[in-house]
């Protein structure tokens, strides 16, 4: 039988490898100073690596692809990584296209926390455990347990609309509230809006060290569970019968989802679409399975929220464009032209 | 594996679902659940896939499945759905690959070898064409297989099935119930299904339970449980039940018994030995080899009426389906009888005389002793009594005949329905058999013969093919294992 079981292929691994490999070089070589890419790949795999050789590249370009472009570019594909992943698994464990990793709360809660930092001058949102992103991370994961806490009380056998249900009525709570905070702050709306945006402004490496300990155990474990997804699939009741703990797999793919959108969603604000999308997009090109879908995921989000950076910190320099306007920007027309062909 | 189902009882809010719902199905039978819309026959089955709140208990060799985690249950327990849900854009060997969910860690990926067994499975069900197709785009027919294949790569003993011919047309019903049954019995496995369609799950069932209003309102064999009077009590329909060829054909009433005749096709002159053999029909019966062959290998014995030891023989031809030419091999035997100048008696069990027709006609021309003692004794009779006293009257007639030693050859044909029906005892016929006149030779044809049948037997043939192909010869004791 020439039919093989649903995976990602080598090929395609490989392939999305070295998109996310071209994204980065790109991302790190242009910018107000060009840097030689070739410069720039032996840098970062000196950066890597340990000991050291010479990339060839002067003391100021070393500068800035280490402190500068390198740490942005790294943030981009774990940001772009963890709300792909999370999106898909979202849209598997409620069997829902348009879940997205905001879904349970996340949003709204992070933007009260967010919101609290700022209008109380608590933080700005860079730097290592700056209270923005502390409170940002509280508040979408306060969220996400209310919303939890509010959907199991409903009927069980309609749990996963239940929760989807209480995920809206949270938010629209949690939105209330920052809202009321917004107009009793005008003065520190602008801030507010630019975070709910989403950018990748960052301060160096902390944010990067902030994340990646999530961005590695949440992914890690979630491409491994992508099978699951698969089972879900078929529905909660043949799902039990299939052998699965319905209930306690979905807890524990939305407790990783939550936690990994959170801690990105801390140090990136608010980027809209990456998470709906790059699975959608993946679907569409290589297959339903999870078991490709979790996977490639991982690698296009990664490689589309760098490249989009890229454009939202070179287009309109030395000014920056919010995140979120490029992903979106760029990202639908890409998918309609994707859908049509798809669908050819 | 035994399941034993005990007081099971469901109530959602005040509706009472289930009440007092009882049942015990042994290793590899097959029960089908039938009975009214409403009656409870899915909420049972769900009940006994253990995804249902019940009081009561379901134990599966008297383990309790109420206290196993899914997982465990569902290397126990398999479902078939009735209308499964699709998942988008997934490959039939992907689809049949989630029923090894129960066998693989949550977060491994299937083995090899699970993808061999889903390939296998996929052979097994002719769906190989198939195993790069999306599910979606499968046809009702195509879609019930793979569900089946889903569930049997579980590799469950017992399989629960839903509905499953609802969706399908005639031909597929049947492919795919014979699969079923094919199935269940390659590999040992429990069938326990819901039913609409009455013939087919009398046809297919070992025995049916009969649900109405949540209870249980009968329980045994097609013949016991689809009478008219259970149908019009618990469907409120008018049916008419006869017996064809062995199956509880169940159909609505557009002519009562009393009218029942000949089909028109049926003239005279089919009923004239000249004339009975068409040219276009398979090859008839050899009876020397059914009669005289113990085993393919060895040669004839002089006498092909006797065994070595020169003593007359004993045949018991047997299926497990029907319609496939047991009684129709008897009747061959008998003619060949008849052409050696033996006397030959035929008594008829459980047929009824009303269906007077072919057999009996060209018997009694060729100067046969015909036996009708069933007549009356037929599937729609209610009054039990009755047919249990005609059954004995016929079965005393049978003996007094073996034992006068007056024929030559003495046919017993569908005898072991009164063995299995209990309605007489299995001793005295065993013993007839043994201690016959020398000279007597006896055959026996029906369904599920027992073990102590199949023992009296010099040879015994099961009947696999449609219509007059045999498996001849096998050797008593060695043929079939029931």
């Amino acid at each position: 039988m020439n039919v093989r079981p649903a995976a990602a292929r080598l090929s395609w691994l490989v392939g999305a490898a070295a998109f996310v490999l071209l994204a980065t070089v790109m991302s790190v070589s242009i910018g107000p100073t060009s840097i030689s890419p070739r410069g720039v790949l032996l840098e970062t795999v000196d950066a890597i690596l340990p000991g050291d050789f010479d990339s060839g590249l002067t003391e100021r370009e070393v500068s800035i692809v280490r402190v500068l472009r390198l740490p942005r570019v790294v943030l981009g594909l774990l940001v772009g990584a963890a709300l792909a992943t999370s999106g898909a698994t979202f849209q598997g464990v409620f069997r829902n296209p348009l879940a997205d990793p905001y879904l349970l709360g996340v949003a709204s809660g992070g933007g009260l926390g967010a919101t609290i930092a700022f209008v109380y001058d608590l933080g700005d949102g860079r730097g290592f455990l700056d209270m923005v992103q502390v409170l940002a991370f509280v508040g979408a994961l306060t969220a996400v347990g209310m919303t939890w806490a509010m959907g199991v009380l409903g009927d069980r056998t309609r749990a996963a609309t239940s929760l989807i249900l209480a995920g809206v009525a949270v938010a629209s709570f949690f939105t209330a509230i920052q809202t009321f905070l917004q107009q009793a702050f005008t003065e520190d709306i602008r801030e507010v809006y630019t975070w709910f945006l989403g950018g990748l402004s960052t301060s160096g490496w902390a944010e990067v060290s902030q994340l990646l300990p999530f961005a590695i155990i949440c992914i890690v474990l979630l491409v491994a569970s992508s099978r699951t997804l698969d089972v879900l699939a078929v529905g909660d009741e043949e799902a039990t019968m299939l052998g699965m703990s319905v209930g306690r797999t979905r807890v524990a793919l939305a407790v990783l989802a939550s936690l990994l959108t959170a801690a990105a969603v801390a140090v990136s604000g608010l980027i809209a679409f990456v998470g709906l999308i790059v699975p959608h997009a993946v679907r569409l090109v290589f297959g339903s399975s999870y078991r490709v879908i979790v996977p490639l995921s991982v690698a296009v989000g990664a490689g589309f929220l760098t490249l989009c950076d890229l454009f939202a910190r070179t287009a309109l320099t030395p000014a920056e464009l919010p995140i979120g306007v490029v992903t979106a920007f760029f990202g639908a027309p890409f998918f309609i032209v994707i859908l049509r062909t798809a669908n050819k | 594996m035994t399941v034993t189902v005990r007081n099971i009882g469901v109530a959602i809010k005040d509706v009472t679902l289930l009440n007092d719902v009882s049942l015990q199905v042994s290793p590899g039978e097959w029960v089908s659940i039938i009975g009214p819309n409403g009656a409870g026959k899915s909420t049972l089955l769900r009940v006994l896939a253990g995804v249902l709140d019940h009081a009561g208990s379901v134990e599966i060799n008297g383990i309790d499945i109420g206290g196993l985690s899914p997982r465990e249950r569902s290397k126990l327990v398999s479902w078939v759905p009735q209308s499964p849900t699709i998942p988008q854009g997934v490959s039939v060997l992907d689809y049949v690959l989630l029923g090894r969910t129960p066998h693989l860690h949550p977060l491994a990926a299937p083995k090899q070898s699970d993808v061999g067994i889903a390939e296998q499975m996929l052979e097994t069900l002719d769906l190989v064409d198939f195993a790069g197709r999306r599910v979606d785009t499968l046809s009702g027919g195509e879609l019930q297989r793979v569900a089946i294949g889903r569930a049997l790569v579980q590799e469950a003993p017992i399989v629960l099935l839903d509905e499953p011919t609802s969706a399908l047309d005639l031909g597929h019903q049947q492919d795919v119930l014979m699969l079923l049954d094919e199935l269940r019995k390659d590999g040992d496995r429990t069938i326990i299904s819901t039913m609409h369609d009455l013939t087919l799950a009398g046809h297919f069932a070992d025995r049916l339970l009969l649900l109405s209003q949540g209870e249980v309102a009968a329980v045994g064999p097609a013949a016991n449980v689809l009478t008219e009077a259970h149908v019009a009590e618990h469907y409120g329909a008018k049916v008419l039940i006869r017996n064809v060829q062995g199956t509880v054909v169940v159909s609505p009433r557009i002519a009562t018994p009393s009218s029942f005749e000949l089909p028109e096709h049926f003239n005279q002159s089919d009923l004239d030995i000249e004339a009975s053999a068409p040219s276009n029909t398979p090859s008839t019966i050899s009876t020397e080899e059914l009669v005289m062959s113990e085993n393919s290998t060895e040669p004839l014995t002089e006498n092909p009426a006797q065994d070595k030891s020169g003593r007359a023989k004993s045949l018991v031809l047997v299926n497990t389906g029907d319609g496939k030419g047991k009684s129709s091999a008897a009747f061959g035997v008998m003619v060949r009888g008849v052409a050696r100048d033996w006397n030959v008696a035929v008594v008829q069990f459980v047929k009824s005389g009303k269906w007077n027709v072919g057999e009996e006609k060209v018997g009694r021309q060729l100067g046969v002793n015909w036996f009708n003692e069933g007549d009356g004794f037929t599937w729609n009779s209610e009054d039990l009594e009755n047919d249990k006293a005609i059954a004995q009257k016929g079965w005393d007639t049978a003996r007094d005949l073996i034992m006068a030693g007056d024929h030559e050859l003495v046919i017993l044909d569908e005898l072991t329905y009164l063995i299995n029906w209990g309605w007489i005892e299995a001793d005295p016929v065993y013993e007839t058999i043994t201690n016959r006149p020398e000279h007597v030779n006896i055959v026996v044809t029906g369904r599920d013969a027992p073990a102590e049948l199949i023992d009296v037997a010099d040879t015994v043939s099961e009947v696999v093919k449609v219509k007059h192909a045999f498996d001849v010869g096998i050797l008593a004791k060695k043929g079939i294992d029931y």
